[in-house]
């Protein structure tokens, strides 16, 4: 209802304000060819702030490209933040930023759980050397070879890690009260493989320049130019068009037409003919718009394009019809701070894609080394001789919680691991 | 307390002591070694100790005890019974005293192999200890000796009466072998700590910093050659011709695992990436 009412309210204000679009509008000189674009304007405060101009007049440059902001389809402009080096544009997180976050954080449960792994997986051995030898030099030689293993582990990562760590989990198998260890530490492998899975995925997600330009254009309706290169040739001319578009460049209409005559998919062509609706919208031409920008939804009904029809039909004093456009537009509040219509852009048709893939090699590995290891230390060492203290091991800091069975003690110890890491991150990302 | 005899297999002294607590004067703990066995009578805070039927002695109680925990692959059960008659006749020992056996017997398999016995306190050594003080001796003549039990030297050790030596070579090895393991354990921990997926981290960490160096680069402002930014290492990220250096884990720059960010150098006033 509330946002009903926000449409409603929207529709009203943009009645009044409509007419003043035609006279006031940036984005409705387009034919005048004598507007100052927004990369223009962004060119002069970087030529000024080089200069070291007096900031009274740099000020007076924000707030000016500020103004042309407001009466473009443009969201946000991230870049006057970084040439400032000030919070001066509230400029939400896009989906390339959310990825990075996730990978920092997932980066904390690899860690986390490695880290644990080590401990638990160093007490299992300690504690089966124990039991299996009686010599002290027996056993402590059999702990060198297995800590030797483990730093072998976690120095080559990958399979040598899943299947070392999954021989050390199964050998808690040697005694019952143990057994919840090793569950504890197939649980954190399970955990650790599929952080890695994630983070190999949101990282090839990121490493994509294509998903870099969607998301770029999804969060300012604009992007560098230097994004579109790799892009296949009509697919690169429609997203430079539209990008100089959205920059308040003056696109002439014929520049549109053309690439409507090859042969393109209709997503695209929705795209075009919303841009064509734009330019007739912003040139007083609002019925003609109005035409366009129906086409362009039966082609591929993008937010953007029914946020023009809102629009359009809001402008034609058709306040029924707007709300109907308005409504399916609840995700997208921030539309509605714009007073003219939206060029669409590749941002608009494709969407992110992160494309997440299951280690299956890694997750047989773990399964078969796991199970290989119950077996032998269940069957081969059923009888065992009763556990002596080992006089140095005993002293390691929480053995003794494995030793004495002590289940909160051991998972105490696992979340100071996860602590541990996430102290340390915070140090190495403070200055981020 | 319980109506049918209860079973299961010890196997660490914590569980043992735990049992051995629980012992009252209504039950029988019977503890079971191969064809041997320990029957332990609770009765008044005492315990009688017996097995196959005869009386069991202190000395003899530790010296089965001790070649039970020295024998490797033994599987030692106990069965709890509800008493029907009184105890057996034999040797009040203490329910503490057994319980400081136990104890003391957790560091059984720290005696060495070969061993010197050095004399601490000599008013309160039996004389058989003093005997064999100031040599070198082989554990296996301890155990055969039939006046002491390896399990009094644990004790006498834990007092501060004596101190056990290691004479023999691996014996003398094993802890510089722990000390060494002990190391080896507490490197890997701090390796896990460092990211487990460095690159991905540390260009991640770059792709974060990438619009404010190329901001700078833009305006002409000063960039510092180590920036204030830190990869998974703790290092400070390089800024060198237009690249994002990170040392890697050996925290030399130029060495093949250095990982590198090529920044953008856009040709237009638009640069920032999302």
């Amino acid at each position: 209802m509330k946002r009903v009412k926000f449409a409603l309210i929207a529709a009203v204000i943009t009645i009044f304000i409509t007419p003043l679009l035609f006279i006031e509008s940036s984005y409705g000189k387009i034919e005048t060819n004598n507007q100052t674009t927004i990369e223009e304007q962004l060119g002069k405060i970087e030529q000024d702030l080089k200069s070291g101009v007096p900031n009274n007049k740099i000020v007076a440059e924000i707030k000016q490209i500020r103004k042309l902001k407001k009466n473009s389809p443009i969201f946000y402009i991230p870049e006057i933040n970084y040439l400032l080096d000030k919070k001066i544009e509230n400029i939400p997180p896009s989906s390339m930023e959310k990825l990075r976050e996730r990978i920092f954080q997932l980066d904390i449960l690899i860690s986390g759980a490695t880290l644990a792994l080590a401990l638990i997986g160093s007490f299992s051995l300690i504690y089966l050397a124990d039991k299996l030898f009686s010599s002290e030099f027996k056993r402590n030689f059999s702990i060198l070879l297995g800590a030797i293993l483990i730093l072998f582990a976690l120095c080559f990562k990958g399979y040598p890690f899943y299947a070392i760590f999954s021989l050390l989990a199964g050998v808690s198998f040697i005694s019952k009260k143990k057994i919840p260890f090793s569950f504890l530490m197939f649980v954190l492998i399970i955990l650790h493989i599929a952080g890695v899975s994630l983070t190999e995925s949101y990282f090839r997600s990121l490493s994509s320049e294509k998903n870099i330009t969607i998301s770029k254009l999804q969060r300012d309706n604009y992007a560098p130019y230097f994004l579109f290169s790799s892009l296949p040739p009509t697919e690169r001319e429609i997203a430079n068009l539209s990008n100089k578009q959205a920059l308040l460049y003056p696109i002439p209409i014929n520049e549109w037409e053309n690439i409507l005559k090859k042969n393109i998919p209709p997503e695209f062509k929705a795209i075009v003919i919303n841009n064509i609706g734009c330019y007739l919208f912003a040139n007083n031409k609002v019925k003609e718009a109005l035409s366009f920008f129906e086409n362009a939804e039966k082609l591929y009904p993008a937010p953007k394009i029914k946020y023009n029809l809102f629009l359009t039909y809001t402008s034609l004093l058709q306040p029924k019809k707007a709300e109907y456009y308005a409504e399916q537009l609840k995700e997208y509040n921030h539309f509605f701070d714009k007073q003219v219509p939206l060029s669409a852009n590749l941002g608009d048709i494709r969407t992110v894609k992160t494309s997440i893939s299951i280690p299956y090699g890694k997750i047989a590995i773990v399964v078969i080394c796991f199970l290989i290891s119950v077996i032998s230390v269940s069957k081969l060492f059923k009888k065992h001789s009763l556990i002596s203290i080992n006089p140095i091991f005993s002293r390691l800091p929480g053995y003794n919680f494995y030793y004495k069975n002590n289940y909160p003690g051991i998972i105490i110890l696992s979340f100071s691991s996860f602590l541990t890491v996430y102290i340390v991150r915070l140090l190495c990302l403070a200055n981020l | 307390m319980f109506s049918e005899p209860v079973k299961g297999t010890i196997t660490d002294f914590e569980q043992f002591l735990n049992l051995l607590n629980f012992l009252g004067d209504d039950v029988l703990f019977k503890l079971n070694c191969d064809n041997d066995h320990i029957v332990f009578c609770s009765n008044e805070g005492k315990v009688i100790l017996t097995s196959n039927g005869n009386p069991l002695t202190e000395l003899e109680f530790k010296k089965k005890l001790t070649s039970w925990i020295l024998s490797e692959n033994k599987n030692i059960t106990f069965t709890i019974i509800p008493v029907l008659e009184n105890c057996p006749e034999g040797t009040h020992i203490e329910k503490s005293r057994v319980t400081e056996i136990i104890e003391a017997s957790k560091f059984l398999r720290a005696i060495p192999e070969k061993l010197h016995i050095r004399i601490l306190d000599e008013k309160n050594i039996p004389d058989t200890i003093k005997n064999l003080a100031n040599q070198k001796i082989s554990r296996n003549i301890l155990i055969n000796v039939s006046q002491i039990s390896l399990i009094d030297l644990c004790l006498l050790e834990n007092k501060g009466v004596i101190e056990i030596k290691k004479v023999g070579l691996s014996d003398k090895l094993a802890p510089v072998i722990a000390v060494l393991s002990a190391i080896i354990v507490i490197i890997s921990g701090i390796l896990a700590i460092f990211p487990f997926k460095d690159k991905i981290l540390t260009l991640t960490i770059m792709d974060s910093l990438t619009n404010k160096i190329v901001a700078k680069e833009i305006t002409g402002k000063y960039i510092p050659e180590k920036l204030n930014a830190m990869d998974g290492y703790f290092n400070h990220i390089i800024y060198k011709q237009g690249k994002l250096i990170s040392p890697g884990k050996d925290r030399k720059i130029g060495t093949p695992d250095d990982i590198t960010l090529k920044l953008p150098k856009p040709k237009s006033s638009i640069f920032v990436i999302p």
